[in-house]
């Protein structure tokens, strides 16, 4: 049988018992300055940082407000079997037609109050946290080049801008496909921009990578507004895409001049 | 969890400590009352009860968050736990030594990430799926404890207060720098920068928040003039720097809920420092509010309670039911909710039971 030793309170004494000792020291003049330089040095860091960071915000906002119109536009579509507005086909303007698509589209139907005022603009919310916003002349929106028709190369592009020019010239509208040279996808007409346009055009017999299918451009956004060279571009399956200026289609010199000479900016 | 009678505490109760804790859970309920019934303004739907104890995001979502007091109450939560850890882990280290204290700050570490784990399986039916980056470090229940973590680690790193007070301010610094670069994604108004990587900044500055707690701690109590000295030579002025330093922080990098900006956390530290020297005061001069003392005692129960019956309660009822009659909403929303989770609080308290790590 194990007998356990248990100390004698004098043995209790010797034992060193455990010691955490915090204290109260006065605040050093040193550690003032200290405070005041570090002040200073993270204002000057966060004015450097902030500059850098406004461009890198400028673009985000960029990139929210281009998917919002391209979700709009999607949205417009649905109420259109599908189509994308067409073309105005008032010359110097690639944008949708005005008037096309209900002006105040309401996702929410909580929302009744904006159905009496169709200059409201659009409203869109995402239903997943309830946040809504307006958008304000969205489809008058003079930053994006509005394609109307499904291009995805630079040939492509250089036929929509002659066929643009001459259907303005004759005074056309652009309802319908377009004939060309060169079409969509290696066809011979140019097809107005659908949601499901690819799928009809593999229907047809167009062959498409099913891997890898096309991204065909639907806004892009006019080059200059950014610090940064380049623009937003939103493609048909909603996707925004950052894209330098000068880059790869559409954000090449050749089809962005092309572009600014048929839809001049505004003036200020 | 376990539960701790006066017999095996290794430090007294404060009651101007359980008072201000007490100020904090009453916050937080009338926050997650208010929460639920938010509306929204944007689509027309009015919210319901006082907007100035909700959280601004729900009103107003932009570059420029609007902040309430409420906004600041995680930081203020956070401020409290920190402040109180302090006594509890230095009074068990010197006690029983350090592995005692170092078990006690694990288990309460543990048991935070424990809770905001069981928060996450409790969304997971809906969600279909854990949320690991709630879990560990966006979450609420993930932040004080990160928080908790960075004040008992900074209390056995850096025992001089003064010198953890200036690592504090420097990581603060830091996260104002980082914050304003253009490397890191922010949570707020326009968080689509997938090329950017995330950065707990949220984490980062409530656990800042902490630390200087514990600084605070440790002025208060080895002062040698007392804590009235303290709270005037020390506390009061910190704050008053603090408050000055927030809003002048605020005009170049606003304050945000969920980011908790250098603003946002030096305005909790300023607003808690002021609170604390307030129940000081009030201790000093026998005020005190019968009910802040229970709810005080059970901080983390009426927390973890609120925080899943409330919005559970509320829920029963149909808004336009509740928007309709004012008056019924006041009793059935508005006080029958906290009348009930302070009644929880009187009767833990009453059977003298106080539940914590």
């Amino acid at each position: 049988m194990e007998v356990k030793q248990v100390n004698t309170p004098e043995q209790e004494e010797s034992v060193p018992k455990p010691h955490f000792a915090l204290s109260y020291a006065p605040w050093p003049t040193r550690y003032s300055l200290f405070v005041v330089c570090l002040a200073a040095t993270v204002l000057l860091l966060m004015r450097w940082g902030m500059g850098a960071r406004a461009d890198l915000e400028h673009r985000q906002k960029g990139a929210y407000d281009a998917s919002s119109l391209g979700l709009a536009a999607a949205m417009s579509a649905t109420q259109a079997d599908g189509l994308l507005p067409p073309l105005d086909p008032a010359p110097g303007h690639l944008r949708p037609k005005p008037g096309v698509g209900h002006p105040a589209y309401l996702v929410d139907g909580r929302v009744k109050s904006l159905e009496a005022k169709p200059d409201a603009g659009l409203l869109l919310s995402y239903l997943d946290d309830g946040r809504a916003f307006t958008m304000k002349e969205l489809f008058d929106s003079c930053d994006f080049f509005y394609l109307g028709y499904a291009v995805v190369n630079e040939e492509e592009g250089a036929a929509l801008v002659k066929a643009y020019q001459a259907h303005v010239t004759r005074g056309l509208d652009f309802e319908d496909d377009l004939p060309a040279g060169t079409g969509t996808l290696g066809t011979g007409t140019l097809y107005r921009l659908r949601i499901d346009l690819v799928e009809r055009l593999a229907e047809a017999g167009v062959r498409i990578d099913p891997v890898r299918p096309p991204r065909i451009p639907v806004f892009v956004e006019r080059p200059g507004h950014y610090d940064t060279p380049g623009g937003w571009v939103i493609y048909l399956d909603r996707g925004v895409e950052w894209l330098p200026y000068p880059g790869p289609f559409p954000m090449t010199e050749a089809f962005i001049q092309a572009l600014e000479a048929i839809s001049p900016p505004p003036s200020s | 969890m376990s539960s701790e009678g006066i017999a095996s505490q290794t430090h007294e109760r404060y009651d101007w400590l359980d008072q201000s804790r007490g100020l904090v859970s009453l916050m937080f309920i009338f926050a997650i009352i208010t929460y639920p019934v938010s509306g929204d303004p944007i689509l027309g739907i009015d919210p319901l009860g006082p907007t100035f104890l909700n959280h601004g995001y729900k009103y107003f979502k932009g570059p420029v968050p609007l902040i309430t007091i409420i906004d600041v109450g995680q930081q203020i939560f956070m401020f409290v736990m920190g402040f109180a850890a302090y006594l509890a882990f230095t009074s068990r280290w010197s006690k029983k030594g350090g592995r005692t204290a170092g078990l006690y700050a694990a288990r309460r570490v543990g048991l935070l990430l424990l809770l905001s784990f069981a928060e996450a399986c409790f969304e997971f039916p809906g969600r279909h799926e854990i949320r690991w980056n709630e879990v560990l470090w966006e979450g609420t229940l993930a932040k004080l404890a990160i928080g908790s973590f960075a004040a008992f680690s900074c209390i056995a790193l850096i025992r001089d207060a003064n010198r953890r007070f200036l690592f504090a301010l420097g990581v603060t610094g830091l996260h104002a720098v980082l914050y304003a670069s253009p490397w890191f994604d922010h949570y707020g108004y326009v968080n689509d920068s997938p090329w950017r990587p995330m950065f707990p900044f949220g984490a980062v500055n409530l656990a800042v928040v902490a630390v200087i707690a514990t600084c605070f701690a440790q002025w208060v109590w080895t002062h040698p003039e007392g804590a009235a000295a303290a709270f005037r030579q020390r506390i009061a002025p910190t704050c008053f720097y603090a408050l000055g330093a927030a809003y002048c922080l605020g005009w170049v990098q606003p304050a945000h809920h969920h980011d908790v900006t250098a603003a946002l956390a030096l305005f909790a530290v300023g607003i808690s420092g002021l609170m604390l020297t307030m129940c000081f005061g009030f201790g000093q001069m026998g005020i005190r509010f019968p009910l802040l003392t229970p709810l005080g005692k059970n901080l983390l129960l009426t927390f973890v309670l609120g925080a899943i019956v409330v919005d559970l309660y509320i829920g029963l009822y149909d808004r336009e039911f509740l928007a309709q009659r004012p008056f019924l909403t006041l009793l059935l929303v508005g006080i029958l909710p906290a009348a009930i989770l302070a009644s929880v609080a009187v009767y833990f308290e009453r059977k003298n039971i106080i539940l914590r790590a």
